[in-house]
């Protein structure tokens, strides 16, 4: 269905994306950016990727990758949790002066927001496919 | 015809409302001190982007509350999804 | 005046979907409010270093959470339309309310 220009550049563009999704993410306490634009990011490379080429493999993909968003829930409680432990309150910054709390907190909503932004992609695909 | 009006009288009260609220909030601009804590006490966190310091470290409670709904969202159209595309037939 | 734009087409159409792209554009009406209430006139970005005197940060924060709810929100309502659109077979809310006959 789509020609062989659209293919090569959405192959050739897709690691730039995810390179910048991945700086935004990462370097958000620093610079302009933050976990749910880089997780954005992260979406829309896997999403061009699955318009360019078929969403066959990228299903395969997102059915496996479900847990993360679970798994990226519960990072953000347990460190919420290990600041009411440790600290008296809850999400008290353990190491004061230091930017690890922020730095973990992006990493992880950026992995969630990346797998939720695409299993909803998928499905919404999905349902497109059943209809035809 | 009627309807036309009952929503043209909706749309103009909270018109109203808003430039009410409006003023309100942009007379008292300059003093906000809540902002000055923020500015202050920016060192104990280490991150020098104010945004992500006020949503990761001052106000992470409200970050996690989010979320929840992104998960729980997220968690809805995935079901809506099993069930139109028959996954979940096992 | 985007938020009223918003309501107005909330109100006044039948179709499910154009409901939906109402409530986008009334979320982008909100964000636009509060980024403009926070705004300080020479200011620069919210980020130490930067510049001298900075915009205020609070509304950008709450903004940042109000962008990700619109998108769950919207998410969620053309999932929900489209099993509508499946059990019905129509998109005007004025049938979905007559009932199964």
């Amino acid at each position: 269905m789509t020609s062989l220009i659209v293919k090569t550049a959405g192959r050739a563009l897709t690691p730039f994306i995810l390179l910048s999704g991945l700086y935004v993410a990462s370097f958000g306490f620093l610079s302009p950016g933050g976990g749910f634009q880089g997780g954005i990011l992260l979406a829309s490379g896997v999403i061009l990727i699955m318009v360019t080429h078929g969403s066959k493999e990228v299903h395969r993909l997102a059915e496996n990758i479900d847990w993360f968003e679970t798994f990226g829930a519960l990072t953000f409680l347990i460190v919420g949790l290990a600041g009411l432990l440790l600290g008296g309150y809850l999400f008290s910054n353990l190491l004061p002066d230091t930017p690890l709390m922020c730095i973990v907190l992006d990493i992880v909503i950026a992995l969630k927001v990346f797998v939720g932004i695409t299993a909803v992609f998928v499905y919404f695909f999905g349902m497109g496919v059943k209809e035809c | 015809m009627r309807k036309d009006i009952c929503t043209f009288l909706l749309v103009l009260m909270i018109a109203f409302l808003l430039v009410q609220g409006l003023e309100l909030s942009y007379e008292d601009k300059e003093d906000s001190e809540v902002d000055e804590y923020y500015k202050e006490h920016q060192e104990k966190t280490g991150a020098d982007n104010m945004v992500e310091a006020i949503l990761l470290d001052f106000r992470a409670y409200d970050t996690f509350g989010e979320v929840m709904v992104l998960y729980i969202a997220i968690a809805g159209v995935i079901i809506l999804g099993k069930i139109v595309t028959g996954d979940d037939q096992s | 005046m985007t938020i009223l734009v918003g309501l107005y087409g909330m109100t006044r159409t039948k179709n499910s979907i154009k409901m939906i792209m109402c409530l986008g554009i009334m979320g982008s009406g909100v964000i636009l409010l509060f980024v403009s209430v926070g705004y300080i006139p020479g200011a620069g970005a919210p980020i130490v270093g930067h510049s001298a005197e900075m915009v205020d940060p609070l509304p950008h924060t709450v903004m940042l959470t109000a962008i990700v709810i619109d998108l769950a929100t919207m998410a969620l309502g053309l999932a929900l339309v489209y099993h509508l659109y499946e059990e019905y077979g129509t998109l005007d809310v004025t049938d979905y309310l007559v009932g199964e006959d």
